[in-house]
């Protein structure tokens, strides 16, 4: 089989996960999942190049960086080399699967996180996000800064004064 | 009346206090923030009666009460009044159930005797406490003895050694962490920049260590084995020192190759503390608190004039103006005559320090300096400009022209620097200062980030 510039891509996912720009949005346990699961499609390109019989191939672990990336999704970043690094690496796991297992959970997956990063998402694909978006906001305000309570009894305060 | 400073919170908040526990200090240091005057006697006499009258413990029950957990000796050496607390502690483990941490640092130029029998006997042994005794050693002699007296480094070992054999011999309840906390100047950054010395300042830790662990038998004690040196802060740093932090830093990571026995490879000291907070960027922006240091925020500091909180120990002296008007004629730094001059001190001593009695001052207090806990847009904007401005100034790398290498560069000013170096310095709680900029701007940062990162390091 043929895969087109796979090593650039490669290449760029591995520049993006050591680069400085990465800490911003990837968390040092999400690396890690990037990390493993590049190394596992290098080797598994690298067996089909050759002909060669894919062993110990751990998909589990191509899944774990798309979840990740669509969990990321909830933090609405706009940021022009992250989706570079997300394009690479859908692009990578997207063939992989395709000439291997053909999962369709895989694809599908893969499909709708670049449609969210082309900012072609479809009508109820919108409305899943927001709603996850919604809730990861409702959690957050359960955090209440101390800030807030005290400026209550200042407000008071300045006000019998 | 209810003046418990917690009232004003949805859950407590202050669970610590810093207590001003000494005036005088049988040390002048090189880099030391407090002038010794004569006024410093003065307020110990002041200091010795509130411990001993029953002041100090008055104040905490009132302002702070049940919710009490940790209490931390500050001052200017600690030590020389720690036998007078006896009676402080017996009333203290009574009145704050949820008190386990006693904290204390000292220079240990005093008979080691004034700690064991603030260990064995001052401390309540009803009560299993957890007590951290932080000793001040800059290094070997030569930077150790400049920075203090003739021969200090060799009687801090002699201090330590001591201490550690006598407390061999009694039965503890309590938990003791003891570790040294060494403190480099400019002066001292530019000699450990050559590696020689780098490695020589590490040999002699390695060398202390070995003494001072093998010195303990006593299950109950455990002597911390890091001693990376940690930085003068407030400090004036210029692009020559960041230069010269960048080769400190360089030398410890080579150094970091070499096989040591009895102390924890050299390090960079705020790698571990950014890669920490680097992780958590994410509630940055939400959780502002975690980032900043406890002064203001869980912990407050009771200084000797009844009932004065300060938001930390650096401000101890600043509500004494005959301190302040008498320390300029000891020759103060450029910066703090600087501060004095526009200003800036007496703003600090205005609006930063209260008496908890006081409700509407105690409250505007609380709320600048939850404004700085709480939220960091202010922060990050003042911080990123700066960056930026000394990128284009050719003050610090040209890398931090991207505003984003810039943005994260000022997060080490913004989770490392001390509130009050920016009160005094810039005028502003939430503006950093340009000197910590430059000292990590210069080619430490960058390796510290590449280490975060895990990508090689070179030049």
């Amino acid at each position: 089989m043929e895969f087109s510039e796979p090593t650039d891509k490669i290449k760029g996912c591995y520049w993006y996960l050591s680069s400085p720009f990465s800490a911003y949005f990837l968390s040092v346990n999400m690396k890690d999942n990037f990390r493993c699961s590049l190394n596992d499609m290098t080797l598994c390109i690298e067996s089909l190049t050759k002909d060669e019989p894919i062993v110990d191939f751990k998909y589990i672990n191509i899944e774990k960086g798309l979840n990740d990336l669509i969990d990321l999704q909830r933090e609405i970043i706009n940021d022009e080399k992250f989706s570079t690094f997300v394009k690479n690496y859908i692009y990578l796991a997207y063939s992989v699967n395709k000439n291997t297992l053909n999962n369709s959970l895989i694809d599908d997956k893969c499909l709708q996180i670049l449609r969210y990063i082309e900012n072609n998402l479809t009508f109820s694909e919108t409305l899943l996000l927001f709603k996850s978006v919604s809730n990861n906001l409702n959690r957050w305000k359960e955090y209440v800064p101390p800030a807030f309570r005290l400026s209550e009894h200042y407000y008071k305060i300045i006000r019998e004064e | 009346m209810n003046n418990n400073i917690n009232r004003f919170f949805s859950r407590p908040v202050v669970s610590a206090v810093e207590l001003f526990s000494s005036g005088w200090c049988n040390l002048s240091c090189k880099y030391c923030y407090i002038p010794k005057t004569d006024f410093l006697k003065g307020i110990h006499a002041s200091i010795i009666e509130k411990i001993q009258d029953g002041s100090y413990i008055k104040d905490l029950k009132e302002a702070i009460g049940q919710d009490l957990e940790s209490i931390s000796h500050w001052g200017t050496e600690p030590t020389l009044t720690v036998k007078l607390f006896k009676k402080f502690y017996a009333d203290a483990i009574i009145e704050f159930p949820k008190l386990t941490d006693i904290k204390i640092s000292s220079n240990l130029m005093t008979p080691p005797d004034n700690l064991f029998q603030f260990i064995t006997d001052i401390l309540p042994q009803s009560k299993k406490l957890n007590i951290s005794i932080q000793v001040s050693c800059d290094g070997p002699p030569f930077i150790t003895d400049k920075n203090r007296v003739g021969g200090s480094a060799k009687q801090i070992i002699d201090n330590c050694l001591k201490l550690t054999e006598m407390l061999n011999e009694v039965p503890l309840n309590h938990n003791v962490r003891m570790h040294v906390k060494a403190t480099l100047g400019a002066d001292d950054i530019k000699l450990t920049s050559n590696y020689d010395k780098a490695k020589e300042y590490y040999l002699f830790f390695e060398d202390f260590m070995h003494q001072w662990i093998s010195a303990n038998k006593n299950k109950h004690i455990v002597v911390d084995r890091y001693c990376d040196p940690t930085l003068v802060l407030p400090g004036s740093y210029c692009v020559e020192d960041g230069k010269n932090f960048y080769e400190l830093v360089l030398n410890q990571q080579k150094l970091k190759t070499l096989e040591w026995k009895y102390i924890i490879p050299p390090e960079i000291n705020y790698y571990a503390r950014l890669s920490e907070k680097l992780v958590y960027y994410k509630e940055y922006h939400t959780k502002q608190k975690m980032f900043t240091c406890s002064a203001g925020d869980s912990c407050l500091a009771l200084g000797d004039i009844p009932g004065t909180f300060h938001l930390c120990h650096n401000t101890f002296y600043m509500d004494h103006p005959e301190y302040v008007n008498e320390a300029l004629k000891y020759g103060l730094d450029y910066q703090t005559m600087e501060g004095i001059k526009s200003g800036k001190l007496k703003s600090i001593s205005d609006n930063y320090i209260f008496n908890f009695n006081d409700t509407l001052k105690t409250i505007k207090t609380l709320y600048k300096s939850r404004a700085y806990n709480d939220f960091a847009s202010h922060k990050i904007s003042s911080g990123i400009a700066l960056a930026l401005e000394l990128a284009n100034a050719g003050q610090i790398s040209p890398i931090y022209k991207d505003i984003k290498m810039a943005e994260m560069l000022s997060y080490v000013a913004q989770t490392t620097e001390c509130l009050f170096n920016c009160l005094g310095i810039t005028g502003s709680i939430m503006s950093g200062t340009a000197s910590i900029l430059r000292l990590f701007g210069n080619g430490a940062f960058e390796v510290i980030l590449k280490k975060i990162l895990g990508i090689g390091i070179g030049k």
